[in-house]
């Protein structure tokens, strides 16, 4: 599902240039469970950004589905982050302005899905979160863990093949964490939704089928 | 989708709930101005284009050449009009008019009305709506507005009735036949009763006299005509009549015009009338108005400023959501359109805001600017068109910047909240740089036109204008005789000193006229030319001008008659040897049998003109028995004046009973001859304050969100011992700097603005440098003041709870 092939990133630096991934090669199936490791500053971010397709690689190829990313003009790229790709954040990103159910429902508008549709889907996931009673409270009335079910939830009421996740449990404590992780391999498992996480926790590496080590933008 | 952005448009302005209002507040109070300023200016520039045939319309005035100038002479004689339409082709219809006040009786009632004195075709050339009736107008017949109509007679339907006119001191009967809707506000022209030209006081005299310029002359072309050809055909015209004048312009040396004319007559098209100077019933100041559509189009501008600020600024807080909708799939349209949208609703809050705070401000503003304006203006599709116009081109560039800045900016640096705006806000600190500019120079404009008019009030003008009390005579008495009623009744009252008439006024009485009377006569080869003012006797005394040399108008002296009394700058132009007292001169040297005149006065140059003339040639001539003075002026002692304005109106109660008394001080009246100057300053003043204050409103706001952005750095900073004066300091120096700047622009900008200004008043202050400090000053301090408020509060933040919101 997901091709890299020599996958180079920098940023200029003065004169120079600041090398973060260096010629990254990587496959990950379609149902996988993938987390990635690695010290502090060692392009984890980086990595899941050009995945996600919120950056674009220096050099190297990148196909997603087989179609490769770096020939995708805006609008495809627009498309599939509509319905393929869903993103999980450490920082959870909900809009403030938005009750729970709204923050849900929002992919979807832009997916221009029938309002019936529209809402039976957030019902049905707000069911399996058991987040009904909470559904017209505002994300700054929430704990942090509530925060990131709902920003999960948000991530696959589209009904992506792949989420990515960069620390989605590092504001969390355990068992908030566990709650969050238990919920991915259920994604996993039973609806097929590919996962790519970043985490410093082993633990929480457990949960998947596969972990990638980064080192000084390399994979170990 | 929709009702998701509009919930989120609501919920974002009930969050930024003070910004929001200060948004929608300043916008409001603009809109509210710019709203009025535009009615006025729709008004102004709507002027009389209700004429059906109104582009064959043209008013007639005549350009006399003489060496140096072409002098436009705005009234014409009476014979004027049916020579051209004798003598000139392409020429459909003429129409003279004057209007004068008149004393009207019916069944016994007596009022004063206007009359306008016409031909017939009056009624073919303009078009007035007739309501009733039909609009003929026989020697006896009279046409009334609809209102007239009413005041007389109770009702409209007043066709068939009976009225007389008071004219040349008899009564004389009128039958109603028609009744005209009234004038509307935009007409040049304006009437309440219309009578035929013949009925005009003094009218066989000056039916065939082409040296006396009363009138009014309007004429109606052929289609087809180009009022050029007329004006072209109008030189042969003049030369047949006017062959002696022309030949003296010659002698003088006078350059000829572009047909080889010394007189030629200048063709007003109808709906540039209001704004000709060459027309007695125009003469309004387009400068003026386009001032007002300047300030209106200003007070917007700097409105929709601290709007692109103020969106500009939130757009931090915004960053996330902008930049999460972009990672779930939103396309930049569907980000523009959202924040365009949000400003959308905004402006469209402070429009309808906007339109209240006008409508109820619409008396006030009508009485204070003298505009007339309705609020009916606003259905116009021509307005309401512009509205949408304008609502469009300020949203689009309000909430349209900062949207396109937000959806165009990388989705990772909007989410990670580095959304900059632009490098280090240049754009956003230029913006502050222009409002402030804009506050700068309408304070100075004010400080200066402040300070001229302090000026003009304070000049001595040579003449007593503090004890002297100016009285219009009116149309119902005879000046002559009710002037010696007056002195008689006068005679040995206390506090009154001395009695004088005279058929000109000092500066603009309270019955709004103002006139002028210029001759010239050729003496000795010399081209002689001088204002001419019928005075009764004592007038020296009485006005306290003074004397240089000669005497007084006397009463007991019979020969006065042909005596004059001159000013320096006439004597001047008499020459050496000839300008004193006791010579002799005749104006017409080729008649044997001319008027002799005696000089027996000399006066010191004086005033008697506003300030923004200089001090022309004057021959004051003692009023004969038949030139009635339209104006009474009595001195009274220095102390208790009001209690001889008292008497003074007891008395002409007695004497006058039919004429109601609007005697007025003549300083007031020479005050009021800047009312275009003291409207101007109105429009500076009111212009500046509104400048200010939206100007700092968008300050304040700002401030509000800087310092909400850098609530960790005062945190910080105060943690590591900053002071809280240290920390104020800080936050408004940012400010003040660009104030600084908008002073250094605005200064030199206004110094030339204005000198343009004063070369309109042949006696002005200069401009000092102290004037700009102070303006300067002011400005520094409000907008200190306005940031002080929130800076100060920033500073005396508990650190530790500023930490903890991040
Ligand atoms: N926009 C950028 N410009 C320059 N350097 C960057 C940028 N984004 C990230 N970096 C650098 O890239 C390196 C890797 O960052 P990141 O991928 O966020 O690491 P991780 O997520 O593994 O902690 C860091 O050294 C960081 O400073
Ligand atoms: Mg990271």
């Amino acid at each position: 599902m997901i091709q890299l092939r020599n996958i180079t990133k920098h940023y200029p630096v003065g004169f120079g240039k600041h090398e973060i991934l260096k010629d990254v090669n990587l496959d990950i199936q379609q149902g996988e469970f993938v987390s990635i490791m690695g010290p502090s500053g060692s392009g984890k971010s980086t990595l899941l950004h050009i995945l996600g397709m919120l950056e674009d690689a220096s050099e190297g190829e990148y196909l997603f589905q087989d179609e490769p990313v770096h020939k995708m003009n805006d609008k495809k790229r627009t498309q599939l982050h509509r319905g393929s790709i869903g993103f999980v954040f450490q920082a959870y990103h909900l809009i403030d302005e938005l009750t729970v159910y709204e923050n849900i429902e929002t992919p979807l508008l832009y997916k221009n899905v029938p309002s019936g549709e529209r809402k039976s889907r957030v019902a049905d996931i707000l069911d399996r979160f058991n987040m009904v009673a909470k559904k017209d409270l505002f994300p700054t009335q929430l704990s942090g863990g509530q925060q990131q079910l709902v920003g999960i939830a948000r991530a696959i009421v589209a009904e992506p093949a792949v989420i990515f996740a960069d620390e989605p449990t590092g504001n969390l404590h355990s068992d908030q964490a566990r709650q969050i992780m238990e919920l991915f391999a259920e994604l996993n498992k039973k609806d097929g939704i590919t996962i790519v996480q970043v985490t410093h926790s082993d633990v929480n590496a457990g949960y998947g089928n596969r972990v990638i080590q980064i080192m000084d933008g390399r994979i170990q | 989708m929709w009702r998701n952005y509009i919930k989120i448009a609501f919920r974002n302005i009930w969050k930024a709930k003070q910004v929001t209002f200060v948004n929608i507040v300043g916008l409001s109070v603009a809109i509210a101005t710019a709203l009025l300023l535009c009615m006025t200016v729709y008004k102004e520039f709507s002027f009389d284009k209700f004429h059906e045939n109104g582009d064959r319309i043209f008013g007639i005035y005549k350009d006399v050449r003489t060496a140096e100038k072409v002098t436009p002479m705005n009234n014409t004689p009476h014979p004027l009009a049916p020579a051209i339409r004798a003598e000139i082709p392409g020429v459909k219809e003429v129409v003279r008019l004057v209007r004068n006040g008149v004393a009207v009786r019916t069944k016994g009632e007596q009022q004063a009305i206007n009359a306008t004195y016409t031909d017939p075709s009056f009624f073919s050339i303009f078009t007035f709506p007739l309501l009733k009736g039909e609009t003929r107008l026989g020697l006896t017949d009279i046409v009334l507005s609809e209102t007239t109509a009413k005041n007389l007679f109770g009702t409209a339907d007043v066709v068939g009735k009976q009225l007389e006119l008071k004219l040349e001191d008899t009564w004389r009967p009128f039958t109603v036949t028609g009744v005209l809707a009234d004038p509307p506000e935009n007409s040049s022209v304006m009437f309440s009763s219309i009578v035929r030209l013949e009925n005009q006081p003094g009218y066989p005299g000056n039916k065939d006299n082409w040296f006396s310029f009363s009138l009014e002359t309007f004429v109606e072309l052929q289609p087809g005509t180009s009022p050029e050809s007329v004006a072209r055909a109008s030189k042969a015209l003049l030369e047949k009549y006017y062959g002696e004048d022309i030949a003296r312009q010659k002698n003088a040396g006078a350059a000829p015009g572009p047909y080889g004319e010394y007189q030629l007559l200048g063709l007003i098209p109808m709906q540039e009338v209001h704004f000709s100077p060459n027309s007695n019933l125009g003469g309004e100041k387009k400068g003026l108005v386009l001032m007002l559509l300047f300030i209106a189009g200003f007070l917007l501008f700097i409105a929709s400023i601290n709007f692109v600020n103020l969106t500009l600024a939130r757009s931090f807080t915004r960053a996330r959501e902008v930049g999460m909708r972009k990672v779930m799939g939103a396309e930049k349209w569907q980000l523009s359109l959202q924040l365009w949208g949000e400003a959308f609703l905004l402006f469209v809050i402070a429009l309808l805001t906007g339109g209240l705070i006008a409508f109820l401000m619409l008396p006030a503003y009508n009485s204070l600017f003298r505009s007339g304006v309705s609020f009916s203006l606003l259905l116009e599709p021509k307005f309401i068109g512009g509205i949408i116009l304008t609502l469009l081109v300020v949203t689009a560039f309000a909430g349209g910047y900062p949207a396109a800045l937000m959806a165009r900016a990388s989705t990772l640096l909007v989410l990670k909240g580095k959304m900059s705006t632009g490098r280090k806000n240049y754009f956003r600190n230029s913006l502050i740089v222009t409002q402030f500019v804009f506050s700068c120079l309408l304070i100075i404009a004010t400080l200066i036109a402040w300070r001229q008019m302090n000026y003009l009030r304070n000049k001595p003008l040579g003449y007593n204008t503090s004890e002297v009390i100016s009285v219009p005579v009116g149309a119902r008495e005879n000046g002559s005789a009710l002037l010696e009623r007056l002195r008689s009744d006068l005679k040995g009252q206390p506090g009154i000193l001395s009695v004088t008439g005279a058929n000109t006024n000092f500066g603009r009485g309270l019955d709004g006229s103002m006139s002028t009377s210029i001759i010239s006569w050729e003496n000795g080869g010399k081209d002689m030319q001088a204002h001419w003012q019928g005075v009764s006797t004592d007038y020296v005394q009485t006005m306290s001008l003074q004397l240089t040399g000669g005497r007084d108008f006397s009463a007991a002296l019979a020969s006065d008659s042909n005596s004059l009394v001159i000013n320096e700058q006439m004597a001047r132009q008499f020459g050496p040897g000839k300008g004193h007292v006791g010579f002799r001169f005749r104006m017409d040297d080729q008649v044997a049998d001319a008027t002799e005149y005696t000089i027996i006065g000399i006066v010191k140059d004086y005033h008697y003109k506003s300030l923004h003339n200089p001090i022309e040639p004057l021959i004051l001539h003692l009023l004969g028995p038949d030139q009635r003075p339209a104006y009474i002026f009595v001195r009274v002692a220095p102390e208790a004046l009001s209690t001889s304005m008292d008497r003074l109106a007891a008395s002409w109660k007695r004497v006058a009973p039919e004429t109601p008394f609007i005697g007025s001080f003549v300083s007031e009246n020479t005050e009021r001859q800047y009312r275009a100057e003291a409207t101007l300053m109105r429009v500076f003043i009111s212009g500046g304050v509104l400048t200010i204050i939206i100007s700092c409103m968008g300050l304040f706001a700002m401030a509000m969100l800087i310092i909400g952005q850098r609530t960790r750095e005062i945190g910080i900073r105060k943690v590591l011992g900053a002071s809280a004066a240290g920390v104020a300091t800080l936050i408004s120096r940012d400010f003040l700097v660009l104030v600084g700047i908008a002073i250094l622009i605005a200064s030199p900008l206004a110094w030339v603005l204005m000198r343009q200004w004063l070369k309109e008043f042949a006696y002005r202050t200069d401009i000092h440098w102290s004037i700009f400090v102070l303006a300067g000053g002011m400005a520094m301090l409000v907008a200190a003041l306005t940031v002080s408020f929130q800076s100060v509060r920033a500073a005396l933040m508990n650190p530790v709870k500023s930490l903890r919101t991040e």
